[in-house]
């Protein structure tokens, strides 16, 4: 709800997935889980209380299945999970377009997840804990999270900090270019990071063949996916027509 | 929540929900406030047993409650609210201020007329206080001229008021030789007719009976009209009754009270 | 020596189930309390873990209960309204037992949200930074001043108590808040109106769950509405039910059966007027809403656990029918139909609380991902248990000490009376 002063040209960062590259391995997932700090789970953690800021769903089409990579979508319409929150711990930043959940202010009260179309949010269940040693491994630009406070994909903002960072450095302000941690991990290059303002990325973003998550909600995801295969649109875009021409195709 | 707090905004959202709630939090306050302060200086004038008590007694079953006048048939089961202090009691006041016992030396007929001799000879007729209370004062144009022959039970003169018309029946025989407004009580000075009797007309403990039946059945009436002052206020008597009740209830009742049909 | 004591508490002129009776039965409900005590310190201490809500099952049993015991919790300001307010004299019956049954209501809610939330510590956040637009600030600050306002009108209560009141000057006090309570009774009102109906709003804003989205007026969807009303219709029947089992279990007469005719009367109008909003705003739902959004409504009921059956019975069998069982003179009076309609509305409500809370995280939205069960794990049930037995303790011994029902004194004397004749 705040606003930031932002010297410069303001960036709308996004992505696009293609899903027709992407073939489920997962590295994504774990380069994610790397970067942001994010314990490894608990023994008695299941796929559905774990911290995962980007999930690879599996979709059964007619013809072979798809993997579908989900993060935080950084809805720019309406962001379903910044006006429900009770104590402005949401908040989207208006020189990236980032949703920026702030968990030192975070009450834990979950009505954020409640309120996210793409589950793309996940609470802190349990105390952080990491096996002795790897605290040597912990990213010193991330600030890790304690039990009882929800938290999500964030375009990786230590990278983009980093990256803010050295731009300042060399007296440039504004829009900065940098790679999040699953763009980078991804070995079949199925992940593309830019800025929607930057025409040339708006245009491949619009291309035919792209999509997003339930787009009919209005919420205005800044992630885009991409597909040939029209069986894999109607099966993961969620539009009733997409999914009647997939089925007859 | 305040200017100075990081992340206030004034958007009208932000300062209607966050004045709101300063509202509501204000006016528990100031009401819980007022509650303590007005309890002090209840103590500090001195009237904390004079509260207990009264609090006391309300929590205490209505049975134990009767007012002194429901005891003596006065106010039928009027519950005391005033912690039998009849010391500040308005209902106590105006029932004892009200004359529920007719004035002695009259002789009364049962339609609400009177009848006392005046001394020299003559009879001064009058209405009393219940025909009063229910049609006013009669008025010089009413009353009935001189000459007027009058015979008792026979209609005396009308009263015409708000419309309605009530024959008054006289109370004696005899011819009327002065006419008055009523404003001193007696409408009629009479003279006697030769065969005069009184026997019929209610005097002494039976006229006091009667009369406290015949305000017993005026409040009776009134209590069953809504917004009427209750029978246990005692609030009958008060007032012109043609003003205080309904005009078809005054209307009939007094043609009851009058033995007009 | 404890048995003069507890005699000398007790209100003059009423009949009490023996001192060792009433100590078996706090006994037993400490016991349950205990237990959910120890539930809720391990969630607090160990982490939420210890339930089953996960990060897809975020709300589970306890706000779904939360829900429900604050809606049938509006009896306290419904009945206040309508005493002081609206002036229902015959209400003055139940007052005290409604404003104790709130206070429980509201307190234990604030209890269980205290262990439900990630991190209670930092719930003075909401009044700090209090985000405007978000309908839990709402609800979080309504129900803070009406819990206040519920604890100040429970004091008049205890002050009357027989030995209190003969402290000091606890009565002058007592009287002077008594005559400010229309005061009270309206803010409550005002609090009540607010939070019942955010309440509602809380998942009719969930643009990004068309199961939960509904369409309003100005900032409000029009779950806040329907909240409002199904709360005033459930509470004077939860007071009701409430009334008849506290008869049942200390074997007495409290209330006139003019006080349940009334009750039942206000509960039953109000219900049919909720039962046509509903149903108006269902078909809205179901016709324009979900289909605008990319959900065609049939896909929420293709589900087995959750078939259209869940939608006829909370309108219609839990709905429609008590309401019309409530208005009808004749049926009302039959005490065993008043106190099966009075069940079945606050039934309803609790269904249409479930609904919109476990239904409403049950199902996907996601077009690829699937319905998602939950049970609430054992810690999870004890801690509800744990407010449930706070509850009946906190009005056990408020109907044991402190006059609850002030008709009973006499109903009592009526009764022993007839009994003594007939000896």
């Amino acid at each position: 709800m705040t606003r930031r002063a932002t010297p410069g040209k303001a960036a709308r960062y996004g992505m696009i997935i293609d899903l027709d590259r992407c073939n489920g391995c997962g590295a994504c997932m774990i380069a994610c889980a790397v970067e942001n700090n994010v314990p490894p789970p608990d023994a008695k953690a299941t796929p559905r209380t774990g911290l995962n800021w980007v999930r690879v769903f599996r979709v059964e089409t007619a013809t072979r299945p798809a993997f579908v990579p989900v993060m935080c979508m950084q809805c720019g319409d309406e962001t379903p999970c910044v006006s429900v929150c009770p104590q402005n711990a949401v908040d989207v930043d208006p020189s990236t377009g980032v949703v920026g959940q702030i968990p030192e202010r975070c009450l834990g009260c979950r009505y954020c997840m409640a309120a996210c179309p793409y589950q793309a949010r996940v609470f802190n269940w349990r105390d952080p804990q990491w096996p002795a040693g790897m605290e040597q491994a912990l990213n010193p630009n991330v600030s890790a999270r304690q039990r009882g406070t929800v938290e999500k994909c964030n375009f990786c903002h230590g990278r983009w900090h980093a990256a803010v960072e050295a731009a300042a450095n060399e007296g440039k302000t504004g829009s900065v270019s940098y790679t999040p941690a699953c763009v980078e991990a991804c070995p079949a290059q199925a992940i593309e990071f830019g800025d929607l303002n930057d025409a040339a990325f708006a245009a491949k973003a619009r291309a035919a063949g792209a999509f997003r998550l339930l787009e009919p909600l209005g919420t205005g995801p800044k992630v885009y996916y991409r597909t040939g295969r029209a069986e894999v649109r109607g099966a993961v875009s969620g539009l009733i027509e997409e999914a009647k021409n997939g089925q007859r195709s | 929540m305040f200017p100075w707090v990081y992340g206030f905004s004034w958007t009208p959202g932000h300062v209607i929900f966050v004045g709101v709630f300063l509202t509501v939090a204000a006016a528990v306050a100031v009401t819980v406030f007022l509650a303590v302060f007005r309890s002090v200086q209840d103590f500090r004038r001195g009237k904390a047993r004079q509260i207990a008590w009264q609090s006391h007694f309300h929590d205490l079953p209505a049975s134990d409650r009767a007012c002194r006048h429901a005891l003596t048939g006065e106010l039928k089961g009027r519950v005391c609210d005033n912690g039998f202090d009849c010391r500040q009691c308005s209902v106590h006041a105006r029932l004892t201020a009200i004359e529920t016992a007719p004035p002695a030396g009259r002789l009364y007929h049962r339609g609400h007329t009177w009848v006392r001799p005046a001394g020299d000879g003559t009879l001064l007729v009058g209405l009393d206080e219940i025909a009063t209370k229910l049609l006013g004062s009669v008025g010089q144009a009413a009353a009935p001229p001189a000459g007027t022959v009058l015979e008792a039970n026979a209609p005396a003169f009308t009263v015409r008021k708000k419309g309605a018309e009530f024959r008054i029946l006289s109370p004696v025989d005899g011819v009327i030789v002065e006419s008055h407004d009523g404003s001193q009580g007696w409408f009629a000075r009479v003279k006697p007719a030769e065969n005069y009797s009184d026997v019929h007309l209610l005097r002494g403990h039976e006229a006091t009976a009667w009369f406290q039946r015949e305000v017993d059945r005026l409040q009776m009436a009134a209590c069953q009209v809504n917004g009427m002052p209750a029978l246990a206020d005692g609030g009958v008597l008060e007032g012109d009754l043609s003003e205080v009740l309904p005009p078809g209830v005054w209307e009939s009742l007094s043609a009851e009270m009058l033995l007009d049909s | 020596m404890v048995s003069a004591l507890d005699r000398a508490w007790i209100p003059r002129g009423v009949v009490r189930a023996p001192l060792t009776r009433f100590g078996l039965w706090v006994g037993l409900w400490l016991g349950v309390f205990a237990v959910g005590a120890y539930a809720m310190y391990l969630c607090l201490a160990d982490g939420l873990f210890h339930t089953n809500m996960d990060n897809r099952y975020v709300f589970g049993l306890w706000i779904f209960l939360d829900l429900t015991v604050i809606a049938l919790g509006a009896g306290a300001f419904f009945t206040g309204f309508l005493l002081y307010v609206l002036r229902k004299k015959e209400l003055k019956a139940v007052i005290n037992s409604a404003v104790v049954l709130g206070l429980i209501c509201y307190s234990g809610a604030m209890v269980i949200l205290a262990v439900d939330v990630g991190q209670p510590l930092r719930a003075w956040f909401t009044y700090w930074y209090p985000n405007a637009h978000s309908m839990l600030a709402e609800v979080t600050f309504c129900i803070t001043c009406y819990l206040l306002v519920l604890c100040i009108e429970y004091v008049p209560i205890l002050l009357k108590n027989r030995r209190l009141r003969g402290i000091g000057g606890y009565l002058v006090f007592e009287h002077e808040l008594h005559k400010l309570m229309v005061v009270f009774a309206l803010i409550g009102t005002l609090l009540s109106f607010f939070h019942q109906g955010s309440l509602g709003g809380l998942f009719g804003v969930l643009r990004g769950r068309p199961f939960a989205f509904r369409e309003g007026f100005a900032i409000w969807p029009s779950t806040f509405f329907l909240f409002i009303l199904s709360a005033i219709a459930a509470g004077p029947s939860f007071i009701a039910l409430t009334t008849w089992l506290v008869e049942k279990i200390s074997r007495r007469r409290l209330i006139s059966a003019e006080a349940y005719d009334t009750l039942a009367r206000i509960s039953g109008k109000m219900l049919m007027l909720y039962v046509l909003m509903k149903s108006l705003d269902t078909l809205f739902w179901l016709n324009q809403t979900a289909p605008a959004r990319g959900f065609p409504a049939h896909r929420f009921y293709e589900f087995g656990n959750f078939g259209g059956w869940t939608l006829f019975i909370e309108i219609v069998i839990l709905g429609l029918l008590p309401g019309l069982a409530l208005i009808h003179a004749p049926l009302r009076a039959k005490r065993p139909v008043l106190l099966a309609a009075a069940l079945a509305a606050c039934a309803g409500v609790t269904l249409n609380r479930f609904v919109l809370t476990i239904q409403t995280m049950a199902l996907p939205t996601l077009p690829f991902d699937r319905l998602m069960s939950y049970w609430p794990s054992w810690q999870e049930f004890a801690a509800f248990g744990a407010v449930v037995a706070y509850g009946v303790l906190v009005y056990s011994f408020s109907f044991r000490y402190l006059t609850l029902f002030p008709q009973e004194r006499e109903l009592t004397r009526a009764e022993l009376m007839q009994r003594s004749q007939e000896a």
